[in-house]
């Protein structure tokens, strides 16, 4: 043993030494060489045990750690965790009625606060202690030491660096021979990580992160780029349902509508509509009705409504005038399209046509017009048939048909 | 420390031995053994076949949809919520084990404490895993985290399942914490015994770079006592938020106020059981006979006793208040728990819980490995059928007559409970092969060695005792 | 698939002909849909759901789903797409038409509920007429004519078959008709009875038979009593008492039920003091029985001595005038000695003698001719005649006898002087007696042509098989149970090119009308000529003012009846000679509803089996003849036997044991039975016992256990359960079905009140004060008849999924709406009584609090709403609710698929057709969600917006629940508490009204009103 501690001495001749390791057989010896290390006033020193020896703190002087006051610190940030995580959740951002309780109420949210706490005190704990130790710490020159590894099995050693500001090559040697160690020996600086490390496990390591990496490429990849397809969507649950909304496809049928007509000749509730003169516009002989239906009174409001609604479904064909020079009937032209144009509703003919005509020719449509019965209401059609009138009197109208006060204007 | 110098001859060194050598070496050969027994060849094939029932049945309900397994109405929970409850439950001794009796200086625990551990992490493995698979929509449990999304969707804090979300996470992650912590030093340990380079770097990566220090000593074993302080009201709390699931619901049978600590008292009497379930075949099958000594085992059979005793009066005070109470639906809860259609599991489940115990009166019944194999084996069975009966037999027959009916497990059901056992005993063995069973460092600090300074007073202690 | 793609309104002709509209019926018909699997326990099929799940995993896209919209491009007037429009319409069943108000959605009908202004329906439907719509979107109703020639099945066209008429008719024509024959079900149509005068006339020696299941008693007996047929209905709103002798007048069975309940109930409201006491005399419970004040168990074969008796001592008590010819002699007979009897008879013929002009006696269709003349008789001396019970004469029906006529028939197919048979609607190869064996006699007619919507065990014996257009698809007319002309308009053109018994007829008759709409004016041109009376009449669903003027018939005098040893209870009726009981089913009738899954699944009110019949005996009869629960028992009669399990239904007579027709079936489909398709039938099939002799009423029947258990799919505790759960349950019976008679009520108006323990109190106060709705709900329990019709209603409304036989009998059904019945007393005489328990939407309800997600929460009206999307299915709701309504989907029951949700497109045609019976605004729920009655909120909803848009308030009773909607006796109202005026308010203010579990402080929104039984004071 003393050869090989003489050896290493030799070693470190050359290489620059860390410092000196000296190994104990008890921990009643190792105890002993602390107190006499530590009262030579070494700062840079340390003792190595495969248990915690009891009784080494005082005898190497250590002093309390501060992990406890770590933990505390966490153990409260966990605590505000809890309260401000459920209060938040429940009862600001998104406030329920839950079987009749308060949105917050504190009792129910003990548990929850209670075990944040515990679990962040506890992380705080572990990594707390390996922050304070300084771990992971892969690689040490003891490791270089073949005697040292038996420190996690049943060896004592103390070691004093030679970073220490006392350390002195000869007088250390001196100090620790004093303390009747088992054996000793001089630290060489150690090697890096790097040199120890097996080739193939660098290979790996730089692998994996690699592969680390593939997916948020993935990620960043379908953010960055367009789909034609639509978005992926795993499991359906109930984003389609086998029923048939509004409009919807049904392949049962030829025309693949789920939409169905009605069958002739039936009578929905409330449909009944025998009132001729008002849903068709005919007397009971069946002639054309030349006068309103007894439920249109005329009035201003409904004169506004049939101007908004010929303005709606009537002027891009009509025109704002009725004379059938719409926006429609205008494109045509430029482009140069057959197209029957409108008629003029200011004309002669349509003039004498009985109102029960007109609304006629507005519900159920005339050559090129199309029927509008679906979309405007009964009453609505009245409405566009009185304004239509009201039109072909003002495109007809002379001076007399003024009142006096408003004559002198046009003078 | 009486204790050890009792203990067994195997730790007192003969002459010229090392004893901290010896138990290194005595502990680590399990790990660095060429091969294993083939004992524990056997025990692997049969617990990973287990484990492939278990992924099979899962796969199959998570397509099919959980009406494969009897859950119907009113019984809406049946066997996974079951399987839930007892697992959470068996984890507990665990950390009772290592914390609470850490904190209580019962320095035997040193030669269980690190088993103990690792089955306090595989049983919550397996009980995590059926809140999960439960759910009529197996793809969709992550809503139970409070995890921002476009939904707008927090989770509803006033449920009990949400707690238990919370409690039994905190407590995986804990126990977790505290059982790797233990085992930095051992890892150390194997680390440098390493003889091949994976070996030396896998335990290497592990250890971190132990390497002993007594300045970092000093702040490990501050960072492990306050673990153990942590653990302990938590492994309290966990099995009390377990329980709130049935005591805060309206339900005849689950609305009880004492479900707290009778689940906790029926959570270590599960666990201890399991701890010698586990401990005797293992001292057994990889000679640790002298670490894990019958006087461990005795102790052990007696806090059985205890918990078994505090187990039967809880069973005893339910009908008390359930007659107490007034209400006609708590007290028939009771009446029809033990006489109705499910009476053969109540029965089983006292039998096994409280009346099996009782044998551990006699010293040569509870000094005995295989009688508390036995008796531990039945106590499980037993645990296990407490959960049925209050899951169960609760909701079979609740307030309306009307909505009565009776629970029929089906194939699926059986599938998934013996699969949770092989994917805990398919876990267990393998930390038993690659890991440090015992906890090394702490039995050599416990050792008599350890306090050479104090070598006389230990003497005189010695003495004492003797006397 | 392009088969799939195969139109329906392309020419028929063409579609039929093309090879792959063949391969693919052929197809259809051989695979089963998976929900038939789904249900079957067993392992083999366990590993097809696996195959079948792969498989589906390797169709599906794993992309969201585009959506088409194909709007018209004219849209026709006055249809807004994705607003519901309302048609009126009416369904015909036993001889009597209720009106419908028919829901159409896109110009599909998705709801079928009661016509308001019609006179049978005042709004309600029962069960039958709700469960009606899924039959017409019944993927397995037949799809085209069929040819079957020397066994070989082949796909036809009407153009082919209106060529064999053709040439029929010329052959027939020169014969008078010698040789043709029309069995049909007795119907009330004017238009059907127009056309068979026009089918005779052209065919002078041509024959109209009539036959139907429920038989002719009710006419033969009007015959006995007035010497010429007459229908007759009640209008019980008049009566104070009223008997029912072997009668279920209110359930679904009995043709008037609806109207009858509402007329009955509208005399029992205890709060404003007047109710009205009714008895029953009867074999088997039924819910007249269980609604009744007093109810004697009672051998059917004894009712006739029964009534007998009863008429002697009305006669004596009330003296009537002579021509009304002398009562009948009291029979000499020991059953009425017995002291319980006797003093029932006695004090209900005081009880009936005091109300005169104000009383009424009705006999079940089951009972002989001689019951039903006796029944007549006694109204006429109880002067309830023109009161009570109103009479017509009879319009439509042939004058002889059903079984006659049949059995006549028979004989003449036998002797091949029948070549040519038109079978129209009825199922005779299935519904005849035994012992005629008509299967056999189809073989000999040459020309057999089967007009119905399945191709059923008739119509595969026939040559010719024709689609019958459902009711829902055609044009057609009949008489409501007073008489009023009812009208049946289509809601839809027929789904699979079907036609209606009237335009098949106007074919034979080479009428010059073939359309259903011409034929129908036709019949009505006199009274509905114009267009406008017309269209009035089809939008009114009924011709108002043709309820026929009240006629007093004359009664003629009764001969003294003969009675057997039987029939005076003094033979014995051990086993070998018991007395079975024939009775039209409470789901599926006579079998023609075997095929509907609504109807399938639902629980009969009483045994609470669902899926199949059982024999129904007494827990006495059961034990003397060692028969346990379930056991499979063999029933022997004349020689003929079936099997099926037994069941006790407490209140059954001892010695008579009941089985219901309409099982058993082996080509209704694959929901009731079809073999080729490997679907077993459902339950057992009691036609093989009933004969000529033995078609109500059977003695000696002898029971045999064959050994052997079956699992009876019930949704509800069957009778006997073990002693604890007895004890227990009867224990807390009264806390939650309140119950008093009359007298307590007066004396103790509040005795539903107070709640049998102090309400726990609430650590918190609300967080909400409910301003605005507040949605409530009650429920009369006095009022309830449990006939089920809500819950079919709320099946259709809410899109609720059918489970299948052995999720039943796993307990999953999913029905949100159950009716509760619990039997209080000893098994020979008990008391029944119904709760019908939707969510009680707690206002601190216990499910909201165990949501982990939050998927159940509160509205601030107070709803407890139900997010199926933020479902994962935890079921701890479930667990915590008190009164377990909450229900999961355990499968994906509604995709009849297994695995996740499935995202590709439905192309399955079949399938297809089944979807079109989903309500659009309902969500469909998927697997593993949970779900629960919601008070229909969609309709609230919509309401909402309605008069939001119209900026008006809501008014009370404009919102209906599906429930409330199609209750007979208006038991179910619904409202907003917040306004005090409200009906439900008002309800709930009763003294009455008392909340179930109240003690658990969760301030249910639903209230019950207390039972009120109203006891003779001499037989309380």
């Amino acid at each position: 043993m003393n050869e090989k501690a003489s050896t290493a001495g030799a070693a470190s001749g050359t290489a620059k030494s860390h410092g000196l390791l000296a190994e104990y057989r008890t921990p009643g010896a190792l105890i002993a060489a602390s107190k006499r290390v530590r009262d030579a006033g070494y700062r840079h020193w340390d003792t190595y045990t495969p248990f915690p020896v009891h009784g080494i703190d005082r005898a190497m002087g250590i002093k309390m750690t501060g992990l406890p006051w770590i933990v505390l610190a966490c153990g409260l940030l966990g605590c505000g965790t809890g309260i401000w995580l459920q209060w938040w959740t429940n009862a600001v951002d998104y406030a329920w009625i839950i079987s009749g309780k308060p949105f917050w109420s504190l009792p129910a949210n003990v548990p929850v606060i209670f075990e944040l706490s515990v679990l962040f005190s506890a992380t705080g704990a572990l990594f707390g202690m390996l922050a304070l130790n300084g771990l992971p710490h892969p690689s040490h020159p003891l490791d270089l030491s073949a005697r040292f590894a038996g420190v996690t099995s049943d060896k004592f050693f103390l070691l004093i660096q030679s970073s220490d500001p006392r350390f002195d090559e000869r007088e250390t040697r001196a100090l620790l021979q004093e303390t009747e160690p088992a054996g000793m020996e001089e630290l060489p600086e150690g090697p890096g990580l790097d040199d120890r490390l097996p080739a193939y496990w660098t290979y790996a390591m730089v692998i994996l992160a690699v592969l680390a990496l593939v997916p948020f490429g993935l990620i960043a990849k379908a953010r960055a780029e367009k789909s034609s397809q639509p978005r992926l969507h795993a499991i359906g649950d109930m984003d389609w349902q086998p029923k048939f909304k509004a409009q919807r496809a049904n392949l049962v049928f030829a025309d693949h509508r789920a939409m169905r007509l009605p069958v002739e000749g039936t009578v929905a509730r409330g449909e009944l509509f025998d009132d001729d003169h008002f849903y068709r516009g005919k007397t009971s002989s069946g002639a054309w009705a030349r006068t309103f239906p007894k439920q249109v009174e005329p009035s201003d409001e409904l004169m506004q409504r049939g101007n908004q609604r010929f303005g709606i479904y009537c002027t891009p064909c009509h025109g704002q005038l009725g004379d059938g020079n719409g926006m429609i009937t205008q494109r045509a032209q430029d482009i140069g399209q057959v197209w029957v144009p409108p008629t003029n509703i200011a004309d002669e003919r349509l003039h004498r046509q009985p109102v029960g005509q007109l609304f006629n020719t507005v519900s159920r449509g005339l050559r090129n017009m199309p029927a509008y019965g679906a979309q405007i209401e009964p009453m609505d059609r009245w409405a566009i048939v009185m304004y239509v009138r009201a039109l072909q009197r003002s495109r007809h109208a002379n001076l007399s048909d003024l009142p006096e006060a408003d004559r002198a204007s046009l003078k | 420390m009486a204790i050890w110098t009792e203990a067994n001859p195997f730790l007192d060194p003969p002459a010229g031995e090392n004893s901290f050598s010896r138990i290194t070496h005595n502990v680590t050969r399990v790990a660095e053994a060429e091969k294993p027994p083939k004992a524990w060849f056997i025990a692997l094939g049969i617990s990973s076949t287990m484990l492939a029932i278990f992924g099979i049945s899962i796969a199959y309900v998570f397509w099919n949809g959980i009406g494969s397994w009897g859950n119907m109405h009113p019984v809406m929970w049946g066997f996974p919520i079951v399987n839930f409850v007892f697992w959470i439950g068996i984890g507990h001794a665990g950390t009772l084990i290592s914390a609470i009796l850490f904190l209580l200086r019962q320095t035997w625990r040193t030669a269980i404490n690190r088993f103990a551990e690792a089955m306090t992490i595989f049983a919550v493995m397996c009980a995590g895993i059926f809140p999960g698979i439960h759910v009529g929509r197996p793809w969709l449990p992550y809503w139970m985290f409070p995890i921002p999304n476009q939904m707008s969707m927090w989770p509803q804090f006033r449920s009990p399942l949400e707690w238990d979300i919370f409690a039994v996470g905190t407590y995986f992650t804990v126990s977790l914490m505290f059982w790797f912590m233990g085992m930095i030093p051992d890892l150390a340990t194997l680390r440098d015994r390493a003889t091949s380079t994976p070996r030396r770097l896998i335990y290497g990566i592990l250890a971190m770079g132990w390497r002993g220090s007594s300045r970092q000593w000093h702040r490990y074993e501050r960072a492990y006592l306050i673990l153990a302080a942590l653990a302990t009201p938590l492994v309290l709390s966990v099995h009390s938020v377990v329980s709130f699931d049935f005591a805060t619901s309206q339900l005849p049978g689950w609305h009880t106020t004492i479900f707290p600590p009778y689940f906790v008292a029926g959570a270590i009497f599960g666990g201890f059981a399991m701890v010698l379930t586990l401990a005797v075949p293992a001292r057994q099958f990889f000679g640790l006979k002298r670490l894990i000594a019958i006087r461990h085992l005795e102790l052990m059979n007696k806090i059985l006793i205890a918990t078994g005793l505090m187990v039967g009066y809880a069973y005893g005070m339910e009908f008390f208040i359930s007659w107490y109470s007034g209400s006609p639906y708590e007290g028939f809860a009771f009446v029809n728990r033990a006489f109705g259609p499910y009476a053969w599991a109540y029965w089983t489940m006292v039998t096994c819980n409280v009346l099996i115990p009782q044998l551990h009166w006699f010293k040569e019944v509870r000094t005995n490995p295989w009688a508390t194999l036995a008796i531990g084996i039945a106590v499980n069975v037993g645990m296990w059928f407490e959960r049925f009966v209050i899951i169960c037999t609760s909701q079979s027959r609740d307030f309306l007559p009307s909505s009565w009916g009776y629970f029929i497990p089906t194939p699926f059901d059986y599938m998934t409970l013996c699969g949770s056992f092989g994917l805990f005993f398919t876990l267990f063995l393998l930390f038993c092969r690659y890991l440090p069973m015992v906890a090394m460092a702490e039995v050599k600090a416990a050792h008599p060695d350890a306090h050479a300074a104090h070598a006389q007073a230990h003497a005189a202690v010695t003495e004492a005792a003797r006397a | 698939m392009k088969s799939q793609k195969s139109s329906y309104w392309r020419s028929l002709a063409e579609l039929e002909n093309s090879a792959e509209f063949r391969e693919l019926l052929e197809r259809e018909f051989a695979a089963p849909p998976e929900n038939v699997r789904l249900d079957s326990p067993e392992r083999r099929r366990f590993m097809q759901l696996m195959g079948a799940s792969l498989a589906l995993a390797g169709v599906t896209s794993c992309r969201w789903q585009k959506d088409k919209l194909l709007p018209f491009s004219q849209q026709p007037e006055n249809m807004v797409p994705g607003e519901p429009r309302f048609f009126a319409t009416s369904m015909e069943l036993g001889g009597s038409a209720n009106g419908l108000l028919v829901t159409s959605y896109d110009g599909r009908p998705i709801k079928v509920e009661g016509n308001p202004e019609h006179p049978s329906s005042g709004g309600a439907a029962n069960l039958f007429h709700q469960a009606s719509l899924l039959s017409l979107y019944d993927p397995d109703r037949s799809e085209s004519v069929v040819q079957r020639s020397g066994g070989a099945r082949q796909v036809s066209s009407w153009d082919a078959f209106e060529a064999l008429v053709k040439e029929r008719t010329a052959a027939l024509r020169a014969n008078g008709g010698k040789g043709l024959r029309v069995l049909a079900e007795p119907s009330s149509s004017p238009s059907l009875a127009d056309m068979r005068r026009r089918l005779l006339a052209a065919f002078p020696s041509a024959q109209w038979i009539e036959f139907s299941t429920e038989g002719d008693n009710q006419q033969a007996g009007s015959l006995l009593a007035f010497g010429s047929p007459y229908r007759s209905h009640p209008t019980l709103g008049n009566a104070n008492v009223v008997l029912s002798l072997d009668c279920d007048l209110v359930g679904p069975t009995h043709p008037f039920g609806v109207a009858n309940a509402r007329g009955l109930v509208k005399g029992r409201t205890p709060d404003s003091g007047n109710m009205n006491r009714l008895y029953a005399v009867e074999s088997t419970l039924t819910l007249t029985g269980s609604i009744a004040d007093h109810r004697l168990p009672l051998r059917s074969e004894l009712v006739k001595a029964f009534a007998a008796a009863l008429d002697a001592e009305v006669s004596a008590k009330v003296l009537p005038p002579a021509e009304l010819g002398p009562a009948q002699a009291k029979p000499q007979a020991n059953f009425l000695k017995d002291p319980k009897v006797f003093k029932f008879l006695a004090v209900l013929a005081s009880d009936l003698a005091e109300n005169r002009g104000a009383s009424a006696i009705l006999a079940g269709a089951h009972q002989p001719p001689e019951v039903h003349a006796l029944a007549h008789r006694m109204n006429a001396v109880l002067s309830n005649i023109g009161r009570t019970v109103l009479y017509r004469p009879e319009l439509n029906r042939t004058p002889d006898r059903e079984l006659e006529s049949l059995k006549r028939l028979t004989e003449e197919m036998r002797a091949g002087a029948v070549d040519t048979l038109l079978i129209i609607g009825a199922n005779p190869a299935l519904t005849a007696p035994a012992d005629l064996d008509f299967a056999s006699a189809l073989g000999k007619v040459s020309a057999s042509i089967a007009l119905g919507e399945y191709e059923d065990e008739t119509a595969r014996l026939c040559n010719w098989h024709l689609p019958l257009a459902h009711y829902l698809e055609s044009w057609g007319d009949a008489r409501a149970h007073d008489g009023t002309l009812s009208l049946i308009q289509p809601l839809i053109l027929p789904l699979h090119g079907g036609r209606s018994a009237l335009e098949v007829l106007a074919l034979f008759a080479g009428d010059n009308r073939r359309e259903g709409l011409d034929i129908v004016r036709r019949t009505h041109a006199a009274l509905l000529g114009s267009d406008r009376a017309w269209n009035k009449a089809v939008h009114d669903g009924f011709a108002a003012g043709t309820t026929p003027p009240r006629f007093f018939p004359t009664l003629k005098p009764l001969s003294a009846l003969q009675f057997s040893a039987r029939e005076l209870g003094d033979s014995n009726v051990s086993n070998g000679a018991l007395e079975l009981v024939f009775l039209p089913d409470s789901k599926v009738y006579d079998g023609r509803f075997a095929n509907n899954s609504w109807l399938q699944e639902l629980a009969d009110p009483l045994s609470k089996q669902s899926w199949g019949n059982a024999a129904r005996m007494s827990p006495k009869t059961a034990a003397e003849l060692r028969v346990g629960e379930g056991d499979l028992v063999q029933l022997t009669l004349a020689g003929r036997s079936l099997e099926l399990p037994a069941i006790f239904t407490p209140g059954q007579a001892e010695g008579t044991v009941a089985v219901s027709l309409g099982y058993g079936r082996h080509a209704a489909g694959h929901v009731g039975g079809l073999d080729e398709a490997g679907v077993e039938p459902v339950g057992a099939n009691a036609y093989a016992l009933r004969t000529i002799e033995a078609f109500h009423i059977a003695p000696s029947l002898s029971v045999a256990r064959v050994g052997g258990h079956q699992d009876i799919a019930t949704t509800q505790d069957l009778y006997a359960i073990d002693p604890v759960g007895k004890i227990g349950s009867e224990g807390r019976l009264s806390e939650l079905v309140r119950e008093a008679t009359l007298e307590e009520f007066k004396k103790e108006p509040h005795f539903a009140r107070e709640a049998p323990r102090e309400p726990l109190l609430s650590l918190w106060s609300d967080p909400v004060s409910y301003q605005g709705h507040r949605w409530g709900m009650s429920i009369d329990l006095n009022r309830c008849i449990g006939c089920n019709a809500c819950v079919v209603a709320c099946v259709s409304e809410n899109n609720i999924p059918v489970v299948g036989k052995a999720n039943v009998i796993k307990g999953r059904e999913m029905f949100w709406l159950r009716v509760d019945r619990y039997f209080k007393g000893p098994p020979e005489e008990p008391q029944v009584s119904f709760q019908p328990i939707p969510c009680q939407q707690c206002e601190n309800a216990p499910c909201e609090q165990v949501c982990p997600v939050g998927a159940t929460m509160h509205s601030h009206e107070g709803l407890n709403d139900m997010v199926y999307n933020r479902c994962i299915g935890t079921r701890y709701c479930s667990s915590n609710c008190p009164y377990k309504v909450r229900r999961f989907n355990y499968f994906n029951y509604h995709l009849d698929k297994v695995g996740v949700t499935p995202f590709n497109v439905v192309t399955d045609r079949k399938k297809l057709i089944q979807h079109m019976a989903f309500n659009p605004e309902v969500t469909v729920r998927a697997r593993g969600v949970m779900e629960k009655c919601t008070f229909c909120v969609q309709r609230i909803e919509k309401t909402k917006i309605k008069a939001k848009n119209a900026r008006r308030s809501i008014q009370d009773g404009e919102i209906k629940t599906a429930c409330q909607q199609t209750c007979p006796t208006d038991a179910i109202v619904f409202g907003d508490l917040s306004d005090s005026a409200s009906q439900v308010a008002r309800l709930q203010a009763l003294p009455r009204a008392y909340a179930l579990l109240e003690e658990l402080n969760n301030r249910p929104r639903v209230r019950y009103l207390a039972r009120v039984r109203n006891p003779h004071p001499e037989l309380a």
